[in-house]
């Protein structure tokens, strides 16, 4: 028979919010008395004085404790809830699951969440604790069920907090009618998880509105294109060729405008392409998606420079690649490094699928790799047997020289070439295209039907009219020389307010990467600048693994020179405030503890 | 095991506002009578929240077959207003402007009807220190708090001052801008080590801190709407988060867990509905507010802001609180927006 419990002790354990099971083994160890926990749980239902229990807490690290924040720590406790769900894990979620089980069990531990302190490593109850969560004490969970002996390890599904029936089931548990405002919060995929809007991404809200200057996106500046002319030339189209026009096209894309396209890749030293080569894509965004679904498999490796385009870095993710940044500098992309990642990745067991670079003027580094050095690229990648995809939508927009020539122009078999019309022409008809080797463009071709059909032949012919009746390598020229000039006064007004800043001159494209003085966190200083009316993106958003927060992207492709100079007077004054912060309490750049929610303004805010 | 709460609210006549309420038979199905201009977006941090209420309003309103002109706050507002005259505006500004004050001055200038807190009144309750001192003075709880602007941290030096802080309150503790909304720059800090760094992301939204004793509990917000016998609550809105209750968990649906009505027993329903009105009143408030509450274990509601502008977004509480109130979102829109057409101005 049970002893009389001291109600006092109990109401007060109660109210410190400790479960029925631990306050059996506290009064064993501490009073040497021996209740059950049922009897603990009784007499919470008689003193109604003592608030119920509150809901189950989803076991989900959010709160993780900084020290235990690394995305490693984070992505194990995820993927073990997940498979105690009876969900597959990715190869590289499973190898990250294990090396966390194997380290925990050799050094004796378990994470266990404590609501006032989150997340922490404490020494593991042996027998009882059986993975490398400790489960929810057993009266928040399933107070009816009669309880286990402690010694019984509690299969780790049964304490899975979230069922896979997803929040119905665990709001009935909890005895409410408790809503997540998302039916299916439970059934997304995987891949889905980082598909979230953050903080960052809400400050970019204001980027668009007059005021501010926004020196955060990558549009075109679409004024400088002959807008009467395309006008005429579109409804010319319409009212001749509409029956064509404004029906299905095929797969691959306009064969006119293929041959066309061939024309544009010409003038980068590729000649050899035939147009059956050339698939023509909705966006070079979609040959980013395209080329993704057929090589990638989750957990495969993807490489790309640090940093990378964020575009491209998104598509990874959602795929579930697994990104491995490999250093560039003045020149480009780094051989060695480059040759060093492959080696590195295979021997640790890893697929190594592609290389994705953007070889000129790069998004967001702003520099280009040099002509000796993609050579060497080439050579590694073809002695390595890694597939280079080459994305080059800002390839002819230098300021002060003729292109060089693509990594396509000298590989036709290693080396899967993007191109866009967006950069040089309008980014509002989305039209892009992929020339790529023979086998791989019929997959190519099979994967954008598959999610497509077909792109637009409305866009596709109005491009085609373009070029067939406008003159688009004087606007090339023209925009060539109206972007020098917006290089120049950003980097100008950067001399002249921001010393305390570095930077790259770009000799083209549209961006140009700031290294912010030491300290300073570009994610934290951002709605600083919101409240000084200017934008720019945190370099966080280019990297896979949070690094970045000491540098910043400004576009100089939209704001008039004078809007810029503009922009960066306030964004001085904003790293000068910041500097002053930072200096007082002696913090640094973080990083961003989940690289995955969106942190980029979307394309249409300037 | 806990027995399942009860839905609890008693429908007592202080809990649950039924005068109010627009019955279907106010909102003609169709017909435009009544038009409304909902102003949203603004310049603030967030304007993107803004937007996303003010959407959702407009819809309400059009659905109670009001004329509804969603409008972007800008510099030519008192131009907008002179040509569309609208009977009443009813701004959804969240943040700095929205919030403080100074575009309810401007819309006292324009001499039109809208909804919602005047400027005065608006002012105070935007300022968090100001707002605790005088919920203290009404007799509510409030977190302990310090208020810190960032030249103190020059005068006497940050570590000094943390240091302080640490000793006085302990850990943990809520870094907090003093004026903001939607857990913008907000940080619980466990460690120490950690302060600093939620000092800077905390200034890097404004000049002032606000410090608090962090308090666990169960997390309510009540609505509260003014019906003809007074300020009256909804029901308690309970929100469970993975985490903390941050930007990302507010409005991306899935990491918090809402019951509307909360479950609690009855006497701290009625207290927390109790509180909410008394907080309304003590901030001077109209039409509408909402006041976050942590119920601590003992049962006691402790008051941690009252919002003049609340959230109306998809994930937002006030919404939540209209629906477990059993009354039609549309027709106590409406409601609300005639109220304001024939409130006395203060
Ligand atoms: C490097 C890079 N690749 C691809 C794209 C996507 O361009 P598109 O408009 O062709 O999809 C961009 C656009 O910013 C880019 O910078």
């Amino acid at each position: 028979m049970p002893r009389k419990l001291p109600a006092e002790l109990v109401t007060r354990l109660l109210r410190e919010g400790m479960g029925p099971r631990a306050i059996v083994e506290h009064l064993r160890e501490h009073e040497g008395i021996e209740v059950s926990p049922q009897a603990i749980s009784t007499f919470r239902q008689r003193h109604t004085d003592v608030p119920p229990q509150h809901s189950t807490r989803r076991v989900v690290p959010w709160d993780v404790r900084p020290e235990h924040r690394s995305s490693g720590y984070r992505r194990a406790i995820l993927a073990y809830h997940r498979r105690a769900q009876g969900r597959t894990l990715t190869g590289e979620e499973r190898r990250n699951l294990e090396h966390v089980e194997r380290t925990l069990r050799e050094a004796g531990q378990v994470i266990d969440y404590q609501p006032a302190q989150g997340w922490l490593l404490v020494p593991a109850r042996p027998g009882v604790d059986t993975g490398i969560v400790r489960e929810p004490e057993a009266s928040m969970t399933h107070d009816t069920t009669p309880t286990q002996p402690a010694t019984t390890p509690a299969p780790s599904a049964a304490a899975a907090p979230a069922p896979p029936g997803g929040p119905a089931a665990s709001a009935t548990a909890a005895g409410g009618a408790g809503t997540r405002l998302d039916p299916w919060f439970g059934s997304y995929a995987a891949r889905a998880h980082g598909m979230r809007a953050s903080e960052i991404r809400a400050l970019f809200a204001v980027a668009n509105r007059p005021e501010v200057v926004s020196l955060a996106g990558g549009m075109p500046f679409i004024e400088g294109l002959p807008l009467d002319v395309i006008g005429e030339a579109v409804q010319r189209l319409i009212a001749t060729k509409g029956t064509t026009a404004l029906q299905y096209g095929s797969g691959q894309g306009d064969e006119e405008l293929r041959e066309r396209i061939l024309e544009i890749v010409a003038l980068e030293g590729i000649t050899d392409a035939h147009p059956d080569d050339v698939v023509v894509t909705t966006g070079s965004q979609q040959g980013l998606d395209l080329v993704t679904r057929i090589f990638v498999d989750p957990g495969d490796v993807v490489l790309a420079e640090a940093p990378s385009y964020v575009g491209a870095l998104g598509v990874f993710r959602s795929y579930e690649a697994q990104v491995q940044h490999v250093p560039l500098d003045a020149d480009g992309l780094v051989p060695e490094a480059l040759e060093r990642a492959i080696v590195q990745a295979r021997s640790a067991g890893q697929r190594v699928k592609f290389l994705y670079t953007i070889p000129n003027y790069h998004n967001p580094a702003g520099v280009t790799l040099s002509l000796e050095r993609r050579q060497r690229v080439l050579e590694i990648c073809k002695r390595h047997g890694v597939l280079i995809i080459e994305d080059n939508p800002y390839g002819l927009l230098g300021f002060d020289r003729e292109p060089l020539p693509a990594l396509r122009a000298f590989d036709d078999e290693g080396v899967v070439y993007l191109g866009s019309f967006s950069k040089t022409f309008a980014p509002g008809y989305r039209v892009g295209w992929v020339i790529a080797p023979h086998a791989v463009r019929e997959k190519l071709v099979l994967a954008s039907e598959s999610s497509i059909l077909s792109p637009s032949n409305a866009s596709q012919m109005a491009i085609t009219t373009y070029l067939a009746t406008c003159d688009w390598r004087g606007q090339i020229k023209a925009y060539r020389e109206m972007y020098r000039e917006r290089r120049d006064a950003m980097v100008g007004a950067l001399s002249e307010h921001l010393p305390s800043a570095s930077w790259n001159v770009p000799d083209g494209g549209f961006y140009v990467w700031v290294r912010l003085p030491d300290g300073l966190d570009a994610r934290s200083m951002l709605p600083r600048a919101v409240t000084e009316r200017v934008a720019y993106v945190p370099g966080t958003a280019f990297f896979y693994d949070g690094q970045g927060a000491d540098h910043m992207r400004l576009s100089f492709c939209y704001p008039t020179p004078e809007r810029i100079r503009e922009g960066v007077r306030r964004l001085a004054s904003v790293v000068n405030s910041e500097a002053d912060l930072v200096r007082l309490f002696g913090t640094h750049a973080e990083p961003d503890d989940d690289p995955r929610d969106a942190e980029h303004p979307s394309p249409n805010l300037a | 095991m806990t027995p399942p709460t009860p839905a609890t609210t008693p429908a007592a006549p202080d809990v649950v506002a039924p005068g109010l309420t627009g019955t279907s038979s106010t909102a003609p199905a169709h017909g435009t009578d009544l038009s409304v201009a909902v102003l949203a977006g603004g310049l603030s941090h967030e304007r993107d929240v803004s937007l996303r209420s003010g959407r959702r309003v407009a819809e309400a309103l059009r659905a109670a077959g009001v004329d509804v002109r969603l409008h972007d706050v800008d510099a030519d507002l008192l131009g907008f207003l002179r040509t569309t005259r609208p009977d009443v505006v009813w701004p959804l500004l969240h943040g700095a402007g929205g919030e403080d004050g100074s575009l309810r001055d401007v819309l006292e200038l324009a001499g039109v009807p809208y909804v919602g807190t005047g400027p005065r009144a608006s002012r105070a309750a935007w300022d968090k220190p100001i707002a605790k001192e005088r919920l203290q003075q009404a007799g509510l709880t409030t977190p302990e708090w310090l208020t810190l602007p960032q030249e103190l941290f020059r005068d006497l030096g940050a570590a000094a001052v943390l240091d302080a802080v640490v000793e006085r309150f302990g850990l943990p503790v809520v870094v907090k801008p003093t004026r903001g909304g939607s857990a913008l720059g907000v940080t619980r800090v466990q460690r120490r080590e950690d302060l600093a760094r939620a000092m800077v992301d905390c200034f890097a939204y404004g000049g002032s801190a606000l410090i608090e004793q962090a308090v666990d509990g169960i997390e309510v917000a009540v609505s509260v709407i003014d019906s003809p016998t007074g300020p009256t609550a909804l029901p308690p809105v309970e929100i469970v988060v993975d985490g903390t209750y941050d930007y990302d968990a507010r409005y991306n649906a899935g990491r918090v867990e809402y019951f509307a009505p909360a479950r609690l027993d009855d006497h701290v329903a009625r207290q927390v509905a109790t509180d909410a009105v008394a907080a309304h009143r003590a901030l001077d408030l109209r039409h509408l507010s909402r006041t976050d509450m942590i119920v601590r274990p003992d049962g006691a509601p402790t008051v941690l802001e009252v919002n003049v502008a609340p959230g109306m977004t998809e994930t937002s509480l006030f919404p939540q609180a209209v629906v477990a109130a059993g009354h039609d979102v549309p027709a106590l829109y409406r409601s609300i927006a005639e109220q304001a057409l024939t409130s006395v101005r203060r």
